[in-house]
């Protein structure tokens, strides 16, 4: 929610870069990219979340030696750090799609309940409550907690990945 | 190719890792850098394969800058104490890596890559585990896949940062064997890191010893070990026994008890005494250079251990082979043979030291009536200064050793007898 304010207060008509926007003629509140931006900011921690411990761990001597046998910045990264992250990635992905699927707070206040437009299931979910269409909002809230059920099995499947693969350079 | 090191400087805050060190390496040689945990020499190791930067100082191959050129262009192998292999490739991409890299202009065909990875999987003698993952392999298999991985991009230069650090004990020694004969096969200048002052004596041509970010002693493994040039050296190479002593007009004494030992010309004050823990002897009472009471014996391998008591309340451990006789009781303590020396005297930082060359002597038996060999004869060989100046502007040439008397007892005379 705070987020979602503070984004409005930047990107807002009366914001800091409201008149710029304006005079180019881009649109972030209200609009696909307000929604996109909250909802990004508020999910990102989760992957660094997942990602920093895992990187910690494994060290930077693999990419040590990959540079000391020659390869670029870029071929380091896409040949030996990327492979022995992605199930950190993958794992980080999930969680943050999941916080996306639940995210009410800040994309509430960025999205403006536009129907069909900018707006996501949770919200819908209140419209439909707010409006007494009790039926269909029951129906989309199962929708969202059937997606949750199988995010949990993804997530429990990339968490046994995330075990293994590790311990080859180990102490 | 050649590696020169002049002055380099490097600190982690306020903790200098490397203090003004110079080094040069020749072509073709096998050096060993070897030093207690902290002493810099992993750092000098990065530094010169270009993982580290220095804060000042040269680093030069066969006299061009390296310090101009960054890890990739230096072609430096390195091998890491943890191996470092990728571990999400098969030992055979793990080795062909260094080759896949390669930018395409100067990269080979793959037939090419395959024949060379096979070709160094042989010298490894691992070519039947090329289709294995890292994670299937042994520590003594993983550092020699990580060995042929340094090598396939035929480096200038081989850098092994305790490359034994991580394996047993056995294997250990196996692969020791395994790499000296390997240098001698391919010939590249390669330096190695070690705090396993076993494996340093026993694999490189040199041997250099640092602590603290400097370098006490670069020499062969003998000069080390039979001439340390500093007290650091003294106690870090070979276990030895350091006992605190004070200089008093050619007297050496531990406590208030002068000890049989010739010390004239060696500057007043307090020392330290150096004796290999196998150079000392325990005889009958009188009969040495410290009394003492023998408290325990415990046999293991080829020797058998004595703690001794000595009179002045300090507690020292002795080596002896295990045909000597050696039981709990009163006893005197000597220094036959060997290589002790004198360190100090401390108070007015001057460092002198003084060393018995011969292999004396001296035996142990319950006193047969014959001569007593057990009785001290030193021979000095050679007296060095240090004039006190501070320890950043040191350097070891300032170091003055002058050679004293040779020797004063033919060392035919120093045989222990046998019984």
């Amino acid at each position: 929610m705070i987020s979602g304010l503070v984004f409005v207060l930047l990107f807002g008509a009366q914001g800091y870069f409201g008149g710029w926007l304006r005079g180019h003629d881009i649109q972030i509140l209200f609009a696909v990219p307000g929604i996109a931006l909250a909802t990004t900011f508020v999910t990102f921690p989760f992957v660094a979340r997942a990602l920093i411990p895992l990187m910690q761990e494994q060290g930077t001597q693999e990419e040590e030696a990959a540079i000391s046998l020659g390869a670029s910045g870029l071929q380091t990264f896409f040949r030996v750090t990327l492979p022995n992250i992605k199930w950190g990635v993958l794992y980080g992905v999930l969680l943050c799609n999941a916080r996306a699927m639940g995210e009410f707070g800040a994309v509430s206040v960025v999205s403006g309940h536009i129907r069909g437009e900018t707006n996501t299931m949770p919200l819908l979910v209140e419209i439909l409550y707010n409006e007494y269409q009790f039926v269909a909002a029951f129906a989309i809230a199962s929708l969202l907690a059937m997606l949750a059920l199988i995010t949990l099995i993804a997530k429990t499947i990339l968490e046994r990945h995330l075990d293994e693969g590790h311990d080859v350079n180990d102490h | 190719m050649t590696i020169e090191v002049k002055n380099l400087v490097k600190k982690f805050g306020s903790f200098a890792a490397l203090d003004g060190v110079d080094l040069k390496v020749n072509d073709g040689e096998l050096l060993a850098l070897l030093g207690p945990s902290g002493s810099g020499k992993t750092t000098l190791l990065r530094i010169i394969a270009g993982l580290d930067w220095p804060d000042s100082g040269e680093v030069s191959f066969n006299g061009e800058d390296a310090l101009a050129q960054g890890a990739r262009e230096r072609h430096v192998g390195f091998v890491f104490q943890h191996y470092a292999l990728f571990r999400h490739m098969s030992v055979f991409e793990n080795v062909a890596f260094g080759l896949r890299v390669q930018p395409r202009a100067v990269r080979k065909d793959e037939a090419t890559i395959r024949r060379r990875v096979k070709e160094l999987l042989d010298l490894v003698q691992l070519d039947w585990l090329a289709d294995r993952y890292p994670s299937q392999l042994s520590g003594g298999q993983r550092q020699r896949i990580a060995l042929a991985r340094a090598l396939a991009i035929e480096p200038r230069i081989l850098l092994l940062d305790e490359p034994f650090g991580a394996l047993d004990a056995k294997v250990r020694k196996e692969l020791r064997k395994w790499l000296r004969s390997l240098h001698h096969e391919i010939n590249v200048t390669s330096i190695f890191v070690t705090h396993d002052q076993e494996e340093a004596l026993e694999v490189a041509n040199r041997v250099v010893v640092m602590d603290k970010g400097k370098i006490e002693q670069i020499g062969s493994p003998d000069d080390v070990y039979e001439t340390p040039a500093t007290a650091f050296v003294h106690g870090f190479i070979g276990e030895s026994i350091e006992l605190p002593v004070q200089v008093d007009g050619g007297v050496v004494r531990l406590g208030d008890r002068p000890l049989n030992l010739a010390a004239d010309g060696l500057v007043s004050g307090a020392s330290k005494l150096f004796v290999r823990r196998h150079d000392m002897l325990v005889g009958p009472p009188g009969s040495g250079a410290f009394e003492g009471a023998v408290q325990h014996v415990r046999n293991f391998g080829p020797v058998q251990r004595a703690e001794v008591a000595l009179s002045g309340g300090e507690t020292i451990e002795i080596d002896a082979p295990r045909d000597r006789d050696c039981a709990p009781g009163t006893a005197s303590v000597s220094i036959p043979a060997a290589t002790a020396s004198l360190r100090g005297p401390e108070r007015v930082e001057f460092s002198s030291k003084f060393t018995f060359q011969p292999r004396l002597v001296c035996n142990n038996g319950p006193s047969s009536g014959g001569p007593n060999p057990c009785a001290l004869r030193p021979q000095f060989s050679s007296l060095c200064f240090s004039p006190a100046v501070p320890a950043t502007k040191r350097r070891s040439s300032s170091r003055r050793c002058m050679p004293i008397c040779r020797s004063r007892a033919p060392s035919s005379m120093l045989r222990p007898p046998r019984s």
